[in-house]
C-alpha cells in the first residue's frame, strides 16, 4: 500500500534511474499526457486526458528519414532509445494499446511502434471517477481493467496498491524496489452510468454496409478529425515528404477517414460523401478489425462524446443502427 | 422566458416542417445523455417536438448549409430552415453575399438571444456580453421579443487586445506555445461556417502550399493563412475555438484580421446581405494606390 | 514481417516514353546485394519515392526473369507521379517492395488465359504474359486483347507487335470509338464488347486490369461469356501510403488491397462492398 506521495516519488525514482516519464499534467490545452519532469505536476484526479497513450507510442509526427537532394540515398532517423515510463493513464487508454498492439504488431511488425512499446513500462491508474460518457464496461473492460497495463495502480481508501501484471511491470517494480506485499482490498471499481449493448452490432454491420440509415445516422457530424485523433485505437497515418530547397525529411502523420482526401487518388475517388465516411469509420471499428484481429476497436473511452463539437454520439449511433426503424 | 421561446420554436418549426417548406430544419436539441445540448436534424413534426432553446444553445448551425445534407437538399432545389441567433445569421448573410447560396434556399428562423455559455462555463460567453446582434438582423420568422435586448457591456475585441498589449517576443511565443498544440484535426476549420471552400488549400498538392505536418512550422502555416482567408469575412461567432479539443483561442486570429478590416476599411461582413463581399470590391477614394 | 518505412535506393538507368504521359522507368539498386536478393512475382507492387515530394504506388511492370533492374510504368496523373516524369536517367528514388500478394501462377497452368488490359493497366499484367510465354508450353491458348482511349495512348507498342507476330498468342487491340487515326489497323470498341466477340470458352482463366469502369464492365462481359466468378482475375489499385496493411486506408471491406492483394478474383470481389 502506497500514499499518493508515495506514488509520486517512486515516479520521481524512475526519473532519477533514466525514465523518460509521461503523466497527466495540466497546461494550457487542458489536462493532456506530456512528459514531466517534475512528479508535482502530476494530476491524479482527473476523469481522462484529452489526448491518449496513442500520442506517445504512435506520436502524431515522427520523422522516418532525412534526405539531402544533393546526396543520393536516406538517413534513417534513430529515435532516443532510452526507457519510456507512462505514469497515471487510464486503464481504457492501455486497453487500447492492446487493440493497436494486435495491428501494428501481431499482423506487420511496425518496427518504431513495436520498438516503443517494448521499452515502454505502462504504469496505469485505475478509476475511482468517471464522466456520462465513460463506457468501458460495455466494451468488455472496466474502471479496474488490466488490458494493456504492466502495472495497474488500484485506489484502496486513501491509498494505493500497485499490482505487477506483466512480466515488464514486474521488474520494473523490482528495479524500483517495490517490495512485494500481501494485497489489500482494493477499492470496488465504480458503476457507469453509460452503457451500450454491441451484441447485435457486429452482425448488422456484416449485412448491412448498404443500409439507408448510413445517409442520416451522421448528419451532426461536420467531418472534422476530432474523434479520430483522441481515439485511443484509431491509427490510420499518412506519409509525407517536406523539403526546402536542398534537405528534407520524410514523416509520419496522423490521418483519418472523415477527410475526403484519405482516399482520393488524382484519378478516382472510391469513397465519396461524408455518410460514406463516417461508415469507414464505425466499419473499421466494429467490423473489420473484428474480422482481421478478432478485437473490437473501441474501448469505451468515450472521448469522441466528450469531445465532438456536435454532439456525435458513437453509442447512440450504434443504438440506432441496430434498432427498429 | 426561455421556455417561452423554446415552445414557440418548437409550434413554429412544427408548423414549417408540416407545411413542407422548408422541410429539412436545422435546431437544437438535447444530446443523447441528455445533459447538453448539440445540434437537431427536423424533418418531422415529432422531430420539432425534440428542440430546445436554452443558453446552451451555442453552435452556430449554419455551419452545415455548406455540408451534407443541407448542401444537397438546396442543390435539388429545396430549402433549408436554420434556427439562427443573431450572430449566427451574420454567417449566412455572409455566405449570401459571398453567392455561395440564395437568400430563398434559406429559412431563417431567428430567435432572439440572451447569451450563450459552454458547456463548462458559468458566464455567458465574451463575445455574447458584448453582442450588438441580440435580436437577428434579418429573418423569416421571429422567436422572441425585438424588445428584449440587455445592454452591451464590455469590449468584444478584449481577450485580442490583452495579446496585442504584449511585447514582439511575448505575443510571438504565446501563438508558438498554443499553436504548437495543434494535432491538424481540422476541426476549426470544419467548425466554421465560412469555410467552405471545396477544396481547402491544405488539400492542394501541386504545389504544395502549406506543409501536412502537424509540426510547428506546419501549424502556423496553417492557422495563419486560414485566419487570412478570413479577414474581413469572419463573423466572430467563436465555434472554431470552441472546436478545439487542445483549447487553441484561434477565432482571436480570425476576428483579429476582421476587427483591421473594420478598422481601415469600415467594412463588416454579414449585416446587409445585398452589400458587395470586402474582396471583391474597391472604392475609388482608397487610401492605397497599388488597387487604381 | 518487419518494417520500418525505410526506403531503399535505386537508379533511374533508362527511360522510355510509351505515350504522351505515360513513361517506363528502368532502375537498377545502388545497393547491389540488395539487387541481387531481390527477388518478386507477377503482381506484386513497390513504393518509389521522389525525395522531397513524397511516395506513390506502381505494380512492377518487368518481369522476375529480367535479371539486374525492374521497371516500373508511370501514367502522370497527380504529385509524385508528374516529378517522376521530371526525372532523368541517372537521378536517384527512393524504393520500397516488393508487396503485396500475386498472381495465383500454379493454378493457372494447364488452362487458356486470356489477358485483358486497358491503358496502363497493361503494367501488372506485362510481367504476368512474359512469364506466361516463357513457359508456354505449360498453357493451352493465350489471348490477349489490349484497349487504349486513343492510339496515342497504347504502352509497351513494340512488345505488343511482338505479341502479335507469335503463332502461339492471339492478341486483339482495339481503340475507343474515335481514338482510331489513319493508320490504325487494330479494332475500334470499348474493351469488354471486344471480348464478347473475341469470345473465349468459359473455362479459360480471364486476368484483366485497367481503369476501375472497365474492370467492372470487363467482369459484367465475362459473366455473360459464361466465365465463373473465380475465373476472372484483376489487379486493384487504391490510394496507399504505407504498402504493409499498417496505415489503413486501401481496405475495401475488411481487406486490405496492399496485403490481401492486389490481386483478387471476382468470387472475392463480389463479396467486398462496392467502395472501390
Amino acid at each position: 500500500m502506497m500514499t499518493k506521495d508515495d506514488l509520486l516519488k517512486l515516479v520521481g525514482d524512475a526519473m532519477t534511474k533514466g525514465f523518460a516519464v509521461f503523466a497527466p499534467v495540466r497546461q494550457e490545452g487542458g489536462l493532456l499526457l506530456a512528459r514531466t519532469e517534475d512528479p508535482g505536476s502530476i494530476d491524479l484526479d482527473h476523469v481522462l486526458t484529452v489526448n491518449t497513450l496513442k500520442d506517445v507510442m504512435l506520436p502524431r509526427c515522427e520523422t522516418l528519414v532525412r534526405f539531402d537532394l544533393e546526396k543520393p540515398g536516406v538517413t534513417r532517423v534513430e529515435e532516443d532509445a532510452g526507457r519510456v515510463l507512462v505514469f497515471g493513464s487510464r486503464p481504457c487508454d492501455a486497453a487500447g494499446l492492446d487493440i493497436l498492439d494486435s495491428i501494428l504488431i501481431d499482423q506487420v511488425r511496425d518496427e518504431r511502434y513495436a520498438g516503443r512499446r517494448a521499452r515502454t513500462v505502462i504504469m496505469s491508474l485505475a478509476c475511482s471517477i468517471f464522466d456520462e460518457a465513460c463506457f468501458c464496461a460495455s466494451m468488455g473492460y472496466g474502471p479496474h481493467d488490466a488490458t494493456g497495463s504492466d502495472v495497474l495502480v488500484l485506489p484502496s481508501g486513501d491509498r494505493y496498491i500497485l499490482r505487477a501484471i506483466t512480466e515488464k511491470g514486474q521488474g520494473f517494480l523490482d528495479e524500483l524496489g517495490v517490495p512485494a506485499e500481501a494485497e489489500a482490498e482494493p477499492d470496488k471499481p465504480p458503476e457507469l452510468e453509460r452503457t451500450v449493448d454491441i451484441s447485435r452490432i457486429k452482425e448488422w454491420l456484416d449485412s448491412n454496409f448498404d443500409s439507408p440509415k448510413w445517409k442520416t445516422v451522421s448528419d451532426n457530424c461536420v467531418s472534422c478529425g476530432t474523434c479520430f485523433y483522441l481515439c485511443p485505437t484509431c491509427h490510420c497515418f499518412d506519409i509525407i515528404d517536406e523539403a526546402g530547397i536542398s534537405r528534407g525529411e520524410r514523416n509520419r502523420i496522423w490521418d483519418c477517414c472523415s477527410f475526403s482526401g484519405f482516399t482520393k487518388m488524382a484519378a478516382h475517388q472510391p469513397r465519396v460523401g461524408r455518410p460514406a465516411r463516417y461508415r469507414q469509420r464505425v466499419m473499421h471499428k466494429f467490423k473489420y478489425t473484428v474480422d482481421n484481429v478478432d478485437k473490437t476497436a473501441c474501448v469505451g473511452d468515450g472521448r469522441c462524446i466528450r469531445h465532438c463539437p456536435y454532439g456525435v454520439d458513437i453509442c447512440e449511433i450504434l443504438n440506432a443502427l441496430v434498432g427498429e426503424g | 422566458m426561455t421556455s417561452d421561446r423554446e415552445n414557440a420554436l418548437k409550434q413554429k418549426v412544427r408548423e414549417l416542417i408540416t407545411g413542407g417548406d422548408p422541410d429539412l430544419i436545422v435546431g437544437y436539441g438535447k444530446t443523447y445523455a441528455g445533459d447538453g445540448v448539440r445540434p437537431l436534424f427536423v424533418r418531422t413534426a415529432s422531430d420539432a417536438d425534440r428542440l430546445v432553446w436554452n443558453d446552451g444553445c451555442v453552435h452556430n448551425l449554419s455551419t452545415y448549409l455548406m455540408r451534407e445534407p443541407c448542401l444537397e437538399h438546396i442543390r435539388k432545389g429545396g430549402r433549408v430552415g436554420i434556427v439562427a441567433k443573431g450572430c449566427d445569421v451574420r454567417a449566412i448573410l455572409t455566405l449570401i453575399q459571398e453567392k455561395q447560396i440564395k437568400r430563398d434556399s434559406v429559412h431563417i428562423i431567428g430567435v432572439t438571444c440572451d447569451g450563450v455559455r459552454d458547456t463548462d462555463g458559468a458566464e455567458i460567453q465574451v463575445k455574447c456580453r458584448a453582442c450588438p446582434w441580440q435580436v437577428p438582423s434579418v429573418y423569416d420568422d421571429l422567436i422572441g421579443d425585438e424588445a428584449e435586448v440587455r445592454p452591451i457591456e464590455g469590449d468584444p475585441l478584449e481577450d485580442i487586445k490583452t495579446i496585442e498589449a504584449l511585447p514582439q517576443g511575448e505575443r510571438w511565443r504565446f501563438w508558438t506555445d498554443a499553436l504548437s498544440r495543434c494535432i491538424k484535426c481540422y476541426a476549426c476549420r470544419q467548425a466554421c461556417p465560412l469555410c467552405y471552400c471545396r477544396e481547402c488549400i491544405t488539400e492542394k498538392s501541386r504545389p504544395q502550399w502549406i506543409e501536412k505536418a502537424p509540426s510547428l512550422r506546419g501549424n502556423l502555416a496553417y492557422h495563419f493563412i486560414r485566419a487570412m482567408h478570413l479577414a474581413g469575412r469572419c463573423i466572430s461567432c467563436g465555434e472554431c475555438s470552441r472546436a478545439c479539443p487542445v483549447d487553441i483561442p484561434v477565432d482571436r486570429l480570425t476576428r483579429y484580421l476582421s476587427g483591421t478590416v473594420e478598422e481601415a476599411f469600415g467594412y463588416r461582413p454579414g449585416v446587409d446581405p445585398d452589400e458587395e463581399p470586402f474582396f471583391v470590391t474597391f472604392a475609388d477614394d482608397d487610401p492605397e494606390d497599388f488597387i487604381r | 514481417m518487419d518494417e520500418d518505412l525505410v526506403p531503399q535506393t535505386v537508379r533511374v538507368e533508362a527511360i522510355r516514353q510509351e505515350t504522351p504521359d505515360v513513361r517506363s522507368l528502368r532502375l537498377v539498386f545502388e545497393d547491389p546485394e540488395f539487387g541481387r536478393e531481390f527477388s518478386f512475382q507477377p503482381g506484386q507492387f513497390c513504393l518509389i519515392s521522389v525525395y522531397g515530394v513524397g511516395e506513390a504506388v506502381f505494380c512492377i511492370s518487368s518481369p522476375p526473369a529480367w535479371k539486374d533492374f525492374i521497371e516500373v510504368s508511370v501514367k502522370e496523373a497527380g504529385k509524385v507521379t508528374a516529378a517522376i516524369h521530371d526525372l532523368d536517367v541517372g537521378d536517384r528514388v527512393g524504393f520500397r517492395g516488393p508487396y503485396g500478394n500475386s498472381f495465383p501462377y500454379e493454378t493457372m497452368q494447364g488452362r487458356t488465359i486470356v489477358f485483358v488490359g486497358g491503358g496502363i493497366g497493361l503494367a501488372p499484367l506485362r510481367p504476368l504474359i512474359w512469364q506466361t510465354l516463357s513457359d508456354r508450353a505449360k498453357f493451352k491458348d493465350i489471348h490477349i486483347i489490349y484497349g487504349a482511349r486513343t492510339v496515342k495512348d497504347i504502352v509497351y507498342k513494340e512488345e505488343l507487335a511482338e505479341w502479335q507476330k507469335r503463332d502461339d498468342v492471339k492478341l486483339v487491340k482495339t481503340v475507343d470509338p474515335g481514338g482510331e487515326d489513319e493508320t490504325w489497323d487494330g479494332e475500334v470498341g470499348l474493351v469488354p464488347s471486344v471480348l464478347e466477340e473475341v469470345n473465349p470458352p468459359a473455362d479459360s482463366l480471364l486476368v484483366t486490369c485497367g481503369p476501375p469502369v472497365m474492370i467492372k464492365f470487363t467482369y459484367v462481359s465475362a459473366n455473360k461469356l459464361g466465365f465463373k466468378p473465380s475465373d476472372v482475375i484483376t489487379t486493384l489499385e487504391m490510394k496507399m501510403k504505407c504498402g504493409v496493411g499498417l496505415c489503413g486506408r486501401c481496405n475495401i471491406g475488411s481487406r486490405y488491397v496492399c496485403t490481401d492483394g492486389p490481386v483478387f478474383n471476382f468470387e472475392e470481389i463480389l463479396s467486398l462492398p462496392d467502395e472501390f
